[in-house]
């Protein structure tokens, strides 16, 4: 979910710029190896969930750049919408009565 | 069609594997310098924190591979390959390893063989779980007596019962074939109407027997079985042809298909033909099918009940006599059944301990290879993969043994098909089949699996990764984990090789006593032939014509064998004069006929009184022999010798001998009261047994008497032919088969077990030649050093026996009726078995021990 609204809010961006994004704007709380980016960005490209090319990126070097695709999309909502369900609940057990 | 996709994904991706790696790759170094790049200096200490944040490239880059990929199939194929190479670099190891395996393997694939064939298929029928076999119950003999049927009853059950869809008879018949000019006969049966529809086999030409054909005066046919038929030349023609047996001229009118053979030894059937018989004549055989929803028991209820009521009926004939529905299978197999289950289980420990033994140079290995496993956990291999590494590696080396054990059993089993040496019934049926060889497959994984999960086990644990830490010689307090595991398995092929090693004594024993009843007769020296009962009337001049050849002492024949016991019996027909006749089975008397040579050849001895002479003919005095187990029931306090009895004539004969008591292998006491009469003065009855004893090997004479015996008589049938010995020798194949395997099988248990002792203990003394060297420095004996290599080959022992033995007295059980003249706890067996095996541990402790002894402490220290 994070990598495909991170690439909603860019657009196209490479593997490094998706981790940069994740940390930077959870605050640093979301702390994983950063290695495991890949091999979830390449479940996504064969579901069709996000396409890739390869690019220049902004230091002039070749880079492989993601983007959110029409499917990936739509899966983006269905997650977030599953996640507020689940936030809500959550939510709702732990505000004192 | 999603999976369509993925199939075709997955399929393309090895062509594309290389692309996709180098891709990713330049991506994955792409993140790694931007990051360098973005905490400092890009080479230093800037990249090495990149890489901490990043993990594990290769893991990494095998993870998206496998998104894509077979990596699960991949990894396998890896696996494999893998330990083949490692496998194949240990060709010793790989060597001893398979074949420990396939040893087991092999040996109890050939033993389920037999069993799937003769226990657990199904026989060659329709429905063969309806069928049952119906017999007569004679209370008396006890309550799984089967009894043949009269023919009367059997009309009486047939229209009563309502158990059965279907109930026909059987009996045997034969007809007479020459082979060359020896004629020989062809078993075949008599069948009553809708035999073959009931077993629900189909003739393969012609067809079965119509009514019409089951009247006294019908034209004689026949049906032939397959192998009649090809040795008749095989014409798919002769339905409706006559074929000439000797004098006898039938028309065939079917062929059964190959494989039909019931009664077992039927080679062709002719059509029962009733006559009026009696009520007493029992000599049929009923087999019937139960209708649906019937069970065998409420079957035996209903017969149960027909037959107390014709036993009110027919008082006379019919007195306690009841009805018996067995089971066609049971019947079938009968007692052979716990014998098999016996030798699989035998075979089973064989199968355990080749396992064990194979888990115990696993596990060493794997302390071996301790190190290089610690480098793979090290660079990031998962401890399931290294454990299903070592799995592969075992599941090969099973199936290879798989392989080769089942190409030995492949042979086992046909020579054992050929030979047959127990006679066992459904041989024929004994047949590596898809079946067996599911089994074994799967036997060869399972044990692979078995004896890989100990290593597999111990390898994946944590902590392993302090073996890398370790140097070469560090050894020892830390291994004690690998130690005790492989102490357990030594100590449970010992439990197992005790078992078996008890078994084996046990049947021994009970082998022993059989063959050392006393037989009360010579048997070394004699000829004995079966001839057909109606010779018996001038066979003294065959007698005669036999006592003329040289080298013959003695030619006598009688009504059955000395080994036999008296072919006909009765209770209440033997009456002393002077005394209520004896009734019931407390009076039960064997009745034997005999020629005066029938004694010396057989070589009788006379207890008291005398045997009988060539005056003892038919119009002298009626005289007869007893035995001394008729001598002590009926006359326990007087001299019998001059006393007259009678069996149903109106005449009394007179005593006039008791000859020693006679009785073949396995019988336990006395055997069975028995009266001789003399030949010429009393009914002949059974078949003639002819006894010529030699002066000279018997052997030599059997071509002379065997020729004089044809000169006599061309045309009569010589059954039985050979020397008394190898008939004795006979009549215990079947024991000393199943003593002779299991006794094989636990010299196997004791040789593998013996070994894996030795390669426990040598092991050990090997890792432990450091703290031996201390203890040797620090003021040992060698006496000490030996002491405490035998002292842990002996505990091993100690805890394996005291299983083994516990285990035993559990199992043996089972041998109980298998045993002859040795209860299953025999103390004897027990303290042999145990003997046997901690002589055989101590012999492969002693040479580690002996090793032990000559480690040089300066050269253990340096060792290090």
């Amino acid at each position: 979910m994070l990598i495909l609204k991170t690439l909603a809010q860019l657009g196209p961006m490479h593997g490094y710029g998706i981790a940069q994004h994740i940390q930077l704007t959870s605050e640093e709380v979301l702390q994983v190896e950063e290695g495991s980016l890949y091999p979830a960005l390449q479940r996504m490209l064969i579901k069709g969930w996000v396409a890739a090319e390869w690019g220049q990126s902004d230091n002039h070097r070749r880079a492989r750049y993601y983007r959110l695709t029409a499917p990936g999309r739509k899966q983006l909502s269905v997650e977030i919408s599953e996640f507020e369900k689940v936030m809500r609940a959550i939510t709702r057990v732990i505000q004192p009565a | 069609m999603e999976w369509l996709d993925e199939l075709w994904r997955r399929l393309l991706f090895p062509f594309r594997k290389r692309q996709f790696d180098r891709d990713l790759e330049e991506e994955m170094r792409f993140h790694l310098e931007m990051k360098a790049a973005d905490l400092g200096a890009a080479a230093g200490p800037g990249a090495a924190a990149a890489r901490r944040k990043f993990g594990n490239v290769a893991l990494w880059l095998e993870d998206s591979r496998q998104a894509w990929g077979w990596a699960g199939a991949e990894a396998w194929a890896a696996d494999v390959k893998y330990a083949l190479r490692v496998l194949g670099k240990n060709p010793g190891f790989t060597a001893v390893a398979v074949l420990t395996m396939a040893l087991g393997i092999g040996a109890s694939t050939a033993v389920f063989s037999v069993v799937n064939a003769v226990l657990l298929r199904p026989l060659p029928f329709r429905q063969p779980d309806r069928l049952m076999m119906v017999w007569e119950n004679w209370q008396k003999r006890g309550g799984d007596d089967r009894t043949v049927v009269s023919h009367r009853n059997f009309a009486d059950w047939k229209a009563a019962s309502r158990s059965f869809e279907h109930m026909t008879v059987f009996t045997g018949d034969g007809v007479r074939w020459w082979v060359g000019s020896e004629p020989v006969m062809i078993r075949g049966a008599q069948v009553s109407g809708g035999f073959f529809q009931e077993l629900g086999v189909q003739p393969f030409l012609g067809r079965g027997f119509l009514p019409d054909e089951e009247r006294a005066g019908a034209p004689r046919v026949t049906v032939l079985s397959y192998g009649l038929w090809q040795r008749l030349g095989g014409d798919r023609h002769v339905v409706g042809r006559s074929v000439k047996f000797d004098r006898e001229v039938v028309t065939v009118v079917g062929v059964m298909p190959r494989g039909f053979a019931f009664p077992s030894d039927a080679e062709l059937w002719f059509p029962f033909v009733p006559n009026e018989s009696r009520r007493e004549e029992h000599e049929l055989r009923v087999i019937a099918r139960l209708r649906a929803g019937v069970t065998v028991a409420q079957a035996q209820g209903e017969m149960q009940t027909i037959a107390a009521r014709l036993q009110r009926e027919h008082p006379q004939e019919n007195q306690g006599i009841g009805a018996n529905v067995v089971p066609l299978l049971e019947q079938t197999v009968g007692e052979r059944r716990r014998a098999l289950l016996v030798l699989l289980g035998a075979v089973g420990c064989v199968l355990l301990i080749a396992a064990a033994n194979v888990a115990n140079l696993l596990l060493v290995r794997v302390t071996g290879r301790r190190r290089e496993l610690a480098l793979r956990l090290a660079l990031g291999a998962g401890r399931w993969r290294i454990a299903r590494c070592l799995l592969t590696e075992s599941v090969l080396l099973a199936l290879a043994a798989g392989a080769l054990g089942v190409a030995a059993a492949y042979w086992l089993v046909r020579a054992f098909v050929a030979l047959d040496p127990i006679q066992l019934p459904r041989i024929h049926e004994v047949a590596l089949d898809g079946g067996v060889l599911l089994c074994a497959v799967a036997t060869s994984i399972a044990t692979g699996l078995l004896f890989g999960l100990a290593p597999a086990l111990r390898a994946s644990r944590p902590g392993l990764a302090n073996w890398l830490k370790e140097g070469p010689g560090a050894a020892g307090a830390g291994e004690f984990g690998g130690n005790r595991a492989r102490s357990w398995l030594a100590a449970s092929q010992i439990a197992l090789a005790v078992m078996l090693l008890i078994g084996a004594g046990l049947l021994l024993r009970s082998f022993v006593a059989r063959v050392s009843v006393p037989l009360g007769f010579r048997p070394e020296g004699v000829i004995a032939a079966d001839l057909p009962n109606y010779v018996n009337r001038n066979i003294g001049d065959l007698l005669s014509r036999l006592r003329a050849l040289p080298g013959v002492q003695a030619a006598g024949a009688a009504t059955a064998f000395p080994l036999d016991a008296a072919q006909s019996s009765c209770g209440g027909c033997l009456e002393v004069e002077g005394r209520p006749k004896a009734q019931g089975e407390a009076g039960g008397t064997g009745y034997m006929v005999a020629t005066p040579g029938y004694f010396p050849a057989a070589g009788m001895s006379l207890e008291r009184g005398r045997f009988f002479t060539t005056s003892d003919g038919k119009d002298a005095p009626m005289v007869a022999v007893i035995n001394q187990a008729l001598a002590r029931r009926d006359f326990p306090d007087r001299d019998p010798i001059g006393r007259r009895v009678r069996w149903g004539t109106p005449g009394w004969a007179t005593v006039v001998g008791v000859a020693a008591n006679v009785k073949g292998f396995g019988v336990p006491g006395d055997p069975m009261p028995t009266i001789y009469f003399a030949h010429g003065q009393a009914s002949w009855g059974n078949g003639v047994e002819v006894l010529v004893r030699t002066s000279v090997p018997p052997l030599s004479l059997a071509g002379a008497v065997r020729k004089e015996m044809r000169a006599w008589n061309k045309r009569m049938i010589i059954g039985k032919f050979d020397t008394l010995d190898n008939l004795l020798a006979e009549s215990v194949v079947v024991p000393r088969f199943y003593m002779l395997l299991v006794a094989g099988f636990a010299l196997l248990a004791l040789v593998v077990s013996a070994v894996g002792v030795y390669g426990t203990v040598n092991y050990s003394v090997a890792r432990r030649t450091h703290e031996i060297g201390i203890r040797m420095a620090l003021g040992a004996e060698r006496g000490d050093v030996l002491a405490m290599v035998l002292g842990q080959g002996l505990r091993l022992a100690a805890v394996g026996v005291a299983l083994g033995v516990a285990g035993a007295w559990v199992s043996t059980q089972v041998l109980e009726t298998l045993l002859f003249g040795v209860r299953p706890t025999d103390g004897l067996a027990f303290a042999c078995g145990t003997g046997v095996l901690a002589l055989a541990v101590l012999a492969a402790c002693y040479l580690p021990a002996l090793r032990a002894t000559r480690v040089d402490p300066l050269v253990a220290l340096r060792h290090e």
